[in-house]
């Protein structure tokens, strides 16, 4: 024993401090003028991969037509796109990394609902910004965190400019909810009700669990109630069978759902039976007009040619375009509190890909307008101008 | 002997290192150490009593929901609240292992892994209490006053209470309860003649690594600090399973090598341009055909439980 520790104080101790020393990160100061450095983490791998390449994709077809600009301020622009597997334990792990081993100045676009709230506790503890990620949470931005910003209006939101729609635009008044009986969907439904109800109309609730395939009972009651609208809220999937299912009895009431409707996905589903549907528009579709939209796809196809261009890359080709806007304001101070600053500055920013941001010292989630889109020759056409909610 | 040598200078440079490495590799070393817990459970139920389980997930989320509610709750305090959480989850492990004592092997397994999914679906839609699919985030935990609210302090309370776990699951397997439980592995009939409880001990070898996996859980929990049923799926499940086949069935060093394997060795191949999951899953696949007995095959004989 003794033996041991006399080992252990001469030679191991030496190794010891050696190898301590050797993987000690050096501890550097960020530089004022050297690349701007981002990070990003989502779903590279598993089943959501889709929706972190997507917006990595995106991100990255930014960063590539920046620094083929000059850069932010004549520094060059550098992304670091971590995996998460869509695990908030890795979330956090690649947060940290990306925090101090990278010194990445902002988080950008990150991918994934869990994930991002995953983060919160560290961004706050570690002063950097977590911009724009893609998610949907109440959580993010109530109450106001002050190193996080969203640009994505939540589904409350949402559904409180669906509703101004219906008894706004189209002056209906009988309308039946079809919902995933989730999370999502009784945060949706409060939203809409309690918009609705302002307007003094009462919408009839019709919940269904996650995973059923039969919609045949919601649809029938809905029909016999007399509904002329029906508020889907669900997967484009299910969305689906509940177009397909009100066919079958030869019954065509007006369909709307959340921005997930509003998705090329839903024609291969529902065919021309999707003909008609509004969804809500949390970005332009990629079937827009405007010329930031055209411009968008140019540069994906420019840069980053092997990739498709879908809603989630937009996102992220739009988060890029407001971090470049913050670091303008800021006069190139990337430091967390001069970004903070600088975007809480921000007002009826307009990057023509989504409606216009506004950021204050309170507000953190940074756009309350949605516009709603109309299913025509299978494609989605903005119908309605950027609206808040009444 | 080579055993204990390692030992003395492997603690030195585990207690040091937090203060050598940034917060990044402190965080990956506890995420390894609170998985190796779960190894350490799970190494006494298959390693050493020969059973299979795919719902382990289950128990190291009870565990961390547990503690989460119970301390944010105000409750009981952080230790006493991981101590609560493991008991409630021994119990409802126990109670689970009863209506499976005449289960066996892929029995067990595929009953277990039905477990794992009503316990998963039963986290999202007890919304009250868990908070649903939204996910429950945890602010520090205090213990005795202190706030643990840096990534070291959780790396000291997760490193002592691997040590004290590896220590524990050692007694285990020298005392009576862990040779009884080898000998129901290596066969039932030569246990039952020798007046072995076959059932007892089998529900005492599920009981125990539920434990485990709930204290892991606990510390988790805190770990992350966000919580939501997703991430306690069958996929953690097999990962459980998988930490002890590759760090050896029935080695002391197994499930720690086998937690390092599955924390550690794919944060290392981040740099991986795009085949990250590719390389490890190599990995994984060569270490089986290479390490017939785990990693813990080239550790020395003296860290082996049987």
């Amino acid at each position: 024993m003794q033996n041991t520790s006399r080992l252990l104080s001469r030679r191991h101790f030496g190794q010891l401090a050696a190898a301590a020393a050797a993987l000690a990160v050096p501890a550097r100061a960020r530089a004022a003028d050297g690349p701007i450095t981002i990070g990003f983490v989502g779903p590279l791998s598993g089943s959501l991969s889709l929706l972190g390449a997507g917006v990595r994709d995106g991100l990255k077809t930014w960063v590539a037509e920046a620094n083929d600009g000059g850069g932010l301020g004549g520094r060059p622009v550098t992304l670091i796109a971590e995996d998460d597997g869509y695990d908030p334990s890795r979330t956090v792990a690649a947060g940290r990394k990306l925090a101090e081993q990278d010194k990445v100045v902002a988080i950008v676009a990150p991918a994934g609902t869990a994930g991002t709230a995953a983060l919160l506790p560290l961004v706050q503890e570690s002063r950097l910004p977590l911009l724009f990620p893609y998610a949907f949470s109440h959580a993010l931005t109530s109450p106001t965190k002050t190193y996080a910003f969203t640009t994505l209006p939540e589904v409350r939101v949402q559904m409180a400019v669906l509703a101004d729609y219906i008894t706004g635009t189209l002056k209906q008044s009988h309308i039946a909810a079809v919902y995933q009986n989730d999370d999502f969907g009784q945060d949706a439904i409060i939203g809409l009700e309690a918009q609705l109800k302002r307007a003094g109309v009462v919408v009839q609730r019709l919940p269904f669990d996650r995973g059923t395939t039969n919609f045949s009972g919601v649809v029938a009651q809905a029909r016999e109630a007399g509904a002329e609208h029906v508020v889907f809220l669900g997967i484009p999937r299910d969305a689906a069978l509940v177009m397909r299912e009100a066919n079958k009895l030869g019954w065509h009431p007006q369909f709307s759902g959340h921005n997930a409707l509003g998705d090329p996905q839903t024609f291969a589903l529902a065919g021309a039976l999707a003909e008609g549907a509004l969804a809500v528009a949390v970005m332009e579709p990629l079937d827009s007009d405007k010329p930031a939209v055209k411009a968008m796809l140019a540069a994906q196809a420019k840069y980053l040619p092997s990739t498709h261009p879908t809603t989630y890359s937009m996102h992220g080709y739009n988060s890029g375009r407001l971090f470049a806007e913050a670091v303008r304001r800021a006069g190139g101070n990337t430091a967390p509190d001069a970004l903070v600053a600088a975007l809480e500055g921000i007002s009826e920013f307009d990057t023509g890909l989504m409606g216009p941001i506004t950021f204050s010292h309170d507000q953190h989630a940074g756009s309350l307008s949605c516009a709603m889109m109309q299913a025509r020759d299978r494609k989605w056409h903005v119908v309605s101008g950027w609206m808040k909610p009444a | 002997m080579t055993g204990r040598r390692l030992l003395l200078p492997l603690a030195a440079a585990l207690l040091a290192l937090p203060w050598g490495v940034g917060g990044y590799v402190t965080y990956l070393l506890t995420l390894t150490f609170i998985y190796a817990l779960v190894a350490i459970g799970m190494n006494l139920l298959t390693g050493l009593a020969g059973q299979i389980s795919l719902g382990h997930a289950a128990f190291f989320a009870i565990g961390a929901y547990a503690t989460g509610l119970l301390t944010q709750r105000g409750l009981l305090p952080f230790p006493l609240a991981l101590l609560a959480a493991a008991l409630l989850s021994t119990g409802i492990g126990a109670l689970a292992a009863l209506p499976a004592l005449r289960l066996r092997n892929l029995y067990l397994a595929i009953a277990t892994l039905g477990f794992g999914t009503v316990v998963q679906k039963a986290l999202f839609e007890w919304r009250g209490l868990t908070g649903g699919g939204a996910g429950l985030e945890l602010a520090p935990p205090h213990i005795a006053g202190l706030v643990l609210n840096n990534g070291r302090a959780l790396y000291y309370v997760a490193l002592a209470v691997l040590a004290l776990g590896l220590w524990c699951a050692g007694n285990v397997a020298r005392m009576r309860t862990g040779r009884a439980m080898l000998m129901l592995r290596d066969s039932e009939i030569a246990a039952g003649t020798l007046g072995i409880g076959i059932a007892r001990f089998r529900v005492a070898a599920f009981a125990l690594s539920t434990f485990y996996a709930a204290i892991a859980g606990g510390l988790y929990a805190y770990l992350v600090r966000y919580i939501n049923p997703e991430s306690f799926g069958l996929g953690l499940s097999i990962s459980f399973l998988g930490m002890v086949v590759v760090g050896g069935l029935g080695s002391r060093a197994g499930p720690v090598l086998g937690a390092v394997f599955f924390v550690l060795l794919p944060e290392a191949f981040r740099g991986i341009k795009d085949a990250p999951g590719l390389v490890f899953g190599l990995a994984l696949v060569l270490a089986m055909i290479f390490l017939p007995r785990g990693l813990a095959g080239i550790a020395p004989r003296s860290w082996r439980l049987t």
